[in-house]
Parts: C-alpha cells; structure tokens; sequence
C-alpha cells in the first residue's frame, strides 16, 4: 500500500517540505517492517504550507487549526497514550499563535514528536516575518523601520522542560530522518527543530550549507545543551550545530491517564451508586 | 411563637472564608432530612476574604422553584448581614446573631465566639454553634437533629455537636417546625448534577480551565474522577480545553469541557472547528452577568443568540439550556448520545443560578430515562470519513486500526478528508451540514423539549427558560396560569412550542437580559410575546418580586 494518497502536490519547488515529508514516509515504511503497523501513528498538522503534508501521507491525520495542532496531540495521547503521535507544525504556526501549547507541552512532557519546519518566513501568507526571522528580514508587514530580534526556540523549550531536543536541516535529509527516528523512539516530548529554506520568500540554501556543522556530542548535560543551542542567535553569522542538543528521561504525561476507561453499564452503576441507590 | 407548617425560608450570611455555604448547606440537609424540598441559592462576590456572602434556603412540602427573599430567620455573623437585608426582613423574621460580633440587634442573641473560644474550638466553628441555635428557634427536638449534625460534621465532630448544642440550649424556640415526610431527595447542586449528567451520559473525559461558574463542575468531577473512571484535566486555557477534547473524541473517547462567557469566546475556534471537521463535543458554558470579565459569580441569561451562531461559518449544532438538578443531570446526560449520533457540537447553556444553587433531586426519576441514541459505526468497503449519504451524517471512525487511514480535516475536504475548494465540493459538503440540521431538527421533535406546567387552560401564559423556568412554573402554579418552558433552543422545537402556547391569550416572557434574547428568538418563529420581565441585576428574581410584576402586565 502507498505511503502517499493521490492528492496533487502543491509546494514550490526546491521547498524543503519535500525532505521532511519523505524523512517520515521512509520511517513510516521502517515502521512497518519492523512490525508495528502504520494505524499505531497519527500525523496532527497545524496551518501553513507544511500542514499540507496531511494530505499527502496515507496515514492517519488530523489536519487541525493554526497553531493548534498540540492540543489535538494532546487529546489523543489523553485518550490512547499507545498511539504514536508526530505533530508537524510550522515556525508562524507554532511559535506564533500556538506558543503556549508547545511550551505547556514540553512542561507536563506529553510523549509526541514535535517536527517544526522552520522556514523561518510566513510562506501560504506570502512572506511575512516570523518569530524565527532574523531582524534584517523585512516583509510587507515589518518594513525597514523597526528591528525586532528573533527568539531562539531551542532556548525557550530547554527552559520549558522539553526532554528531547534536536536541529535538523532539510539539506541534510540523511542525519534529519535519524533525528525524527530519535525524537519518535525517546519516551517524552521530543521536539526537532528543522532550518527548512523557502523557495518563494527565504531561500537560505547557501548559507545554512555553509554554516550548518552536524554536532554528535554529549546531549545529557543541560549548562552544555544552553550552551550549544545559543551559539547561533538566530540572527547572526555564526556556525549552526545541527544534531540532538538535549536528551532526558522524565515521567511522562500520560501515566496519569492510563488507568482503563471503563464502558458506559460500569460508569452509570458508578453514578448510581453516588446517588445511594 | 409562629406556625410554620408547610415552609420556610432561612438566609445565613456573613463574611466570604467564614463557610457560610456550607453552613447554608448543613440547614438544607437537616431540612431535607425532614422531608422538606430545598432550594439554596448562595450570594458571592468574587473574592476571598472578607465582603458579604449568604445563603438564601427555602425549603417546602411541594418543589422549590425560587426564593422569596423573605426570611423567617436570620443567621447573622455579622452586621453587614442585619444592614444589608434590612428591607428583606418582616415584622415576623427572627434574627439569631453572634452577640459578641453584632451588637444592638434585635433578636436572638448568641455569643457564638465565646462559646467556641471556651470550648477549645477554631473561628469556623461558629457555624455550628449558629446551626444549633436556629434549631431550637426552628423548634426542632435535640434528639432529632443530633444524628443528622453528628453525621454533617465530618472533621472533630464531637466538638463541632458540643458546640451546636450550647448554641442550642441558649437559644429560644419561635416556630414550630413539623416533618413534612420521609426524606425522598438527594441534595445536590447544578454543578454536580451537570457532572453526573455527562457520566451518565457516557463521557470519559472532562477537560476545563477554571472559570466561575463552571469551575464547580470541574471540582466536582476531579473529585471523582477515580469513582467514575474518568479523565480529568486542567489545561493551559479554553482553547487548548476544547481542542484536546476533540482530539478525545477522533479516538472514540467522548469528552466534554465547561466554561463561562469568555472561556466561550476564546472556544468558537473549536467550536467551528467541529462544525466543519465533524467532531462530536458537548460544551457547558454557564452564564456570568455582563459581557468581558463582567460579574463572575453573577447570574444573568445573556448568551442566547451568541450560542446559538458562536464560531463562524454555516454547521449545525443543538443548544439546551436545563433549568434546575433534574433537568440538569436528563440533558447533560442525552448530550453525549446526541453529540456523537450527529457528530456535532451540542452546547448545554446555564448559568450563575443553576450551577452554584442547591435542590432537591430524586434520582429514582432521571436514571431511568433513555439516554443511548448509538452512532453510525463503520462498514465494509473502503473508509471515507466524510463520506456523502442521505442524511447528511457519515460512519464515524476513530484512530482505532479498524477502518484504515482516517483522516479528520478541518479545511474543506473530499469524501476521504483530503482538502479541496473544488466549487462542486463545497456546494456539496455545505448541503451535507444542511440536510444534517434538517434531520436534527426533526429527530429532536421526538424529545421532550418543551415543558409545560401551571393551568394549561389559562389563556395567560409565562414563558421562560433556563433556572427560571423552575421559578416560573412555581409562581404559575399558584397563580393558577400556565408556565412554558422551551429545555432545547436550538433547532427551536417550533411544533411543540406551538401546542404549548396555543389558545394563549397573552404571553409573557421571563428572562435574565435586558434585551429579550428569548422572546426575539420566539419573534423569529413567528410566536409574538405580549409583555417581557426582563431582569438583569445579576441575582435571580425572587417569587415576590416576579409576581409584584406579572400582577403589572395581567
């Protein structure tokens, strides 16, 4: 059976969606042999050109609301935390709108893989800036007149209590598709963090190939891992390590739900009971 | 010594943090304990510490639909509760105050404070020496309440019983309180019943963020979330509340939030988000006074024509608004069922008065009613989530392995759930949520959405909904005309409506707005209303205040 359904693809290309969307069907397909089954995984994607990538896998999906594709992924691990959860999300998307969700969402560490594509631009909207835009982009809605410096994702989810933390690169599809396979095998909340060019408004391709270096050190140490995730601001010209940054084993959220959900004739005797009767 | 054989009223009020609802509550119970039907509404500003709060009980041989804000005893804790009910007191009221707090009151006198400080006790221990005290005024025997105390006191109860019976012993008999029968009734708030209503009904999940009036619901369920095997949560806010539900719900696990106004607004995001992607939710928003932060713990009837249009776009949706603890527990426990058959968002509306009040229900008479409606479940052939059938309404599937890939798309999608804005598709998916709400609307004739009580051959009729429809049908009782209670608003059961309105000639409708959202609803089904009471002070308009202004317009 296909990994992809029929619908026709509509990014651009040379768009680094392509790389992240294949880094999942190969690892899906690796599922697979290795005798898990492909309805054990559900796709929760926010709004933007990634979350297109719903209807592209032939798998189970919920393409859900801007920014809000973790409350969603947080409902189904609520309601099965068997299910394997991967969340795509977008840097507007989840940096923006949906900020609160992903920090809340490393806090409590609810065992989802979070892949962020990262292009650092708002692409479906037509090049706006993002959280993640350095303060030298300008689009139709920051001209020149104003600077405001990006915030460093990795940063802010190492304060919030993400367990698994990575950079990926989708010039890099190799080391990219062994970080998501990472993030999906560590039990927690896992986060990629992948610098994705934007063929239309931010093609960075030169330089992230330039000064992104693949990073393969210790990721236990949390001083090391603030350490690694500053040495690019997001802003300048510094080297980008691209690699895990952070790894932690910690309870998970889920544990406190996993007691059986009983059927509805042992809930209404339990409610009968309440009452006495 | 006054004959109180078939009711009374009782307030009991004080300073917030010095347990005066629970106080109130003890009242209640040892009047329920002795056949009385209770109805307690409790007055609280939004805060802490310090400020008035009090309770009004009423308790009567036939069922309580409100209150007359003309107590026959007073249990003051302080001053402020004397000043501040002045007008509400009658030549007849007995007020029984803590002597070492008020002083210069007419009444009862009882040094509650020096009782408890002598008997080794702690501050809030000054209910119970009051809760004695209104037991000898109520004239009540010792022997009787004793057990019924003993058993209210669940912490240092035998402290709590020597402290009530000094209250008790110095305290005067005024009225002679008789047994009105066997206790038949299980005391219980909005709150808990909306809670065990979703139980009932079958939920598995309970997601909010705290918001008065709702909060008493998630309380309430967290409490007893072990008991019910139930998943409780607390999440960031509103949106992430009804988003994880839903996500409950593509599992197969049915899920409920509540909230109040601005919890609500912040949810239209999800709201439409089933409304397209077809998700099954049922939403409890519990009415506040005034729009924004407004009055929190103030009740007002006020989101009528917003529930019933909240979050953008054409979908269908059903909205019930239940009145008191019976009709409470029946809708909150058929939402379930109807939200998953026709996997839309039914949205339960109450409010301040409903959620926070207490009242008397008989469980015997909502358990037995029929709350399962079954869903359409998944066949042979290959799965399309959104497939196109007669009545609008596609076998759910759920992330379970047993239908294959199944894809939930809150973008407009194809049969299979894969997006599109194919002109043909759009037409189509929007005629599939018509038919849907065509067959909703017909379905929901074979409920029981409007009540009808009072003297159904009066050609004057009240029309009311929500807590006042209780009210309502108590005074319309009385009055010997007829009371008209709409439970579902959305779709408006217009046949029913119509039989029981008909013959009217005159209606009135009752409301907590001050816009008339009811009546201009009922406007827009073609049924006129003659006269609106509308009230929007944020406190449930008394029996004697609402018979004072139906006398006006009859």
């Amino acid at each position: 059976m296909s990994y992809i359904t029929d619908a026709p693809n509509t990014w651009c290309e040379g768009c680094g969606n392509f790389a992240i969307l294949h880094s999942i069907r190969r690892i899906i397909e690796e599922y697979e042999k290795n005798g898990s089954k492909k309805d054990e995984i559900v796709l929760v994607a926010g709004i933007g050109c990634h979350g297109k990538i719903a209807d592209y896998l032939n798998i189970n999906t919920v393409y859900s609301l801007h920014g809000r594709a973790i409350p969603f992924a947080t409902g189904i691990k609520i309601a099965n935390p068997d299910l394997k959860v991967i969340c795509c999300v977008g840097d507007g998307d989840s940096y923006a709108e949906g900020l609160e969700h992903l920090l809340f969402a490393a806090k409590r560490n609810v065992d989802i893989t979070v892949i962020v594509h990262d292009n650092r631009v708002y692409g479906l909207t037509m090049g706006q800036y993002t959280p993640t835009s350095p303060d030298s982009y300008h689009g139709k809605t920051n001209p020149g007149d104003g600077k405001e410096k990006p915030f460093n994702p990795l940063k802010l989810l190492l304060c919030s209590g993400a367990t698994f933390l990575a950079r990926g690169y989708t010039g890099r599809m190799d080391q990219l598709q062994k970080l998501i396979w990472s993030g999906m095998s560590h039990k927690g909340f896992a986060l990629i963090e992948v610098l994705q060019v934007c063929a239309s408004f931010y093609d960075k391709s030169s330089f992230y190939d330039r000064h992104i270096y693949e990073y393969q050190g210790d990721s236990g140490d949390i001083n090391e891992a603030f350490i690694l995730a500053g040495e690019w601001d997001y802003n300048s010209d510094s080297d980008i390590p691209a690699g895990i940054i952070y790894e932690e084993i910690r309870q998970i959220f889920e544990e406190r739900f996993e007691y059986e959900t009983t059927d509805l004739k042992s809930r209404r005797k339990a409610v009968i009971e309440y009452f006495g009767l | 010594m006054g004959e109180k054989g078939s009711e009374i009223e009782i307030l009991i009020g004080g300073k917030a943090g010095e347990g005066i609802n629970r106080a109130g509550q003890v009242i209640a119970e040892i009047l329920s304990e002795m056949g009385y039907y209770i109805f307690m509404i409790f007055d609280h500003p939004s805060l802490i510490k310090g400020g008035h709060n009090y309770s009004i009980i009423r308790a009567s041989e036939h069922p309580v639909g409100g209150i007359k804000r003309k107590p026959d005893i007073v249990l003051a804790l302080d001053k402020n509760t004397i000043k501040l009910h002045e007008a509400e007191l009658s030549p007849h009221t007995v007020v029984i105050f803590n002597s070492d707090k008020v002083k210069n009151a007419e009444g009862i006198g009882i040094p509650a404070v020096s009782i408890v400080d002598s008997a080794g006790g702690v501050p809030i221990m000054i209910n119970s020496c009051l809760i004695g005290a209104f037991c000898k005024t109520a004239g009540l025997e010792w022997s009787d309440v004793e057990q019924i105390l003993l058993d209210k006191f669940p912490v240092r109860s035998a402290l709590n019983l020597d402290i009530a019976r000094k209250g008790y012993d110095i305290s005067e008999v005024k009225f002679q309180l008789i047994r009105a029968g066997e206790n038949r009734a299980k005391l219980i708030t909005g709150s808990e019943s909306l809670g065990l209503g979703l139980c009932y009904g079958g939920i598995e999940g309970y997601i909010a963020y705290p918001m008065s009036p709702a909060s008493g619901i998630l309380h309430f369920l967290s409490s007893k979330k072990d008991e019910f095997n139930l998943k409780v949560f607390q999440p960031e806010g509103e949106i992430a509340a009804i988003l994880m539900a839903e996500g409950m719900a593509c599992c197969g696990c049915r899920a409920a939030v509540g909230t109040s106004g601005g919890g609500f607004c912040l949810m239209n995001e999800g709201i439409s988000y089933s409304g397209l992607a077809e998700i099954p939710i049922v939403i409890i928003n519990s009415q506040r006074q005034s729009p924004s932060t407004g009055a929190p713990t103030y009740t007002a009837q006020s989101d009528l024509p917003y529930a019933i249009s909240a979050g953008h776009g054409e979908f269908p949706r059903i909205v019930i608004s239940p009145g008191n603890a019976e009709q409470a527990f029946m809708w909150s426990a058929k939402a379930p069922g109807l939200a998953w058959k026709y996997q839309v968002p039914v949205i339960i509306l109450t409010d301040v008065t409903l959620n926070d009040s207490l009242y008397s229900l008989s469980p015997e008479t909502v358990i037995n009613e029929d709350y399962d409606y079954g869903y359409k479940e998944v066949d042979e052939g290959p799965y399309l989530r959104y497939r196109f059938t007669g009545d609008g309404i596609s076998p759910l599937g759920f992330f379970n392995g047993n239908s294959g890939p199944v894809k939930i798309n809150g973008k407009t999608h194809d049969e299979s759930g894969i997006s599109t804005e194919n002109p043909r598709i759009l037409e189509k998916l929007a005629e599939k949520r018509i038919r849907k709400a065509s067959i909703i609307k017909r379905d929901m004739e074979g409920e029981k959405c409007v009540l009808r009580s009072g003297n159904s051959n009066s050609g004057t009729t009240v029309v009311s909904w929500g807590s006042n429809g209780p009210l309502c049908s108590e005074l319309c009782s009385r009055l010997k005309i007829r009371s008209v209670q709409p439970i579902v608003l959305h779709p408006f059961p217009e046949k029913q409506f119509e039989t029981a309105i008909s013959e009217s000639s005159k209606i009135i409708v009752v409301e907590d707005n001050s816009t008339g959202q009811l009546s201009e609803l009922m406007k827009s089904y073609g049924f006129f209303s003659d006269n609106r009471i509308l009230n929007y002070s944020g406190r449930q308009i008394s029996l004697e205040t609402l018979e004072k202004r139906l006398m006006e317009v009859i």
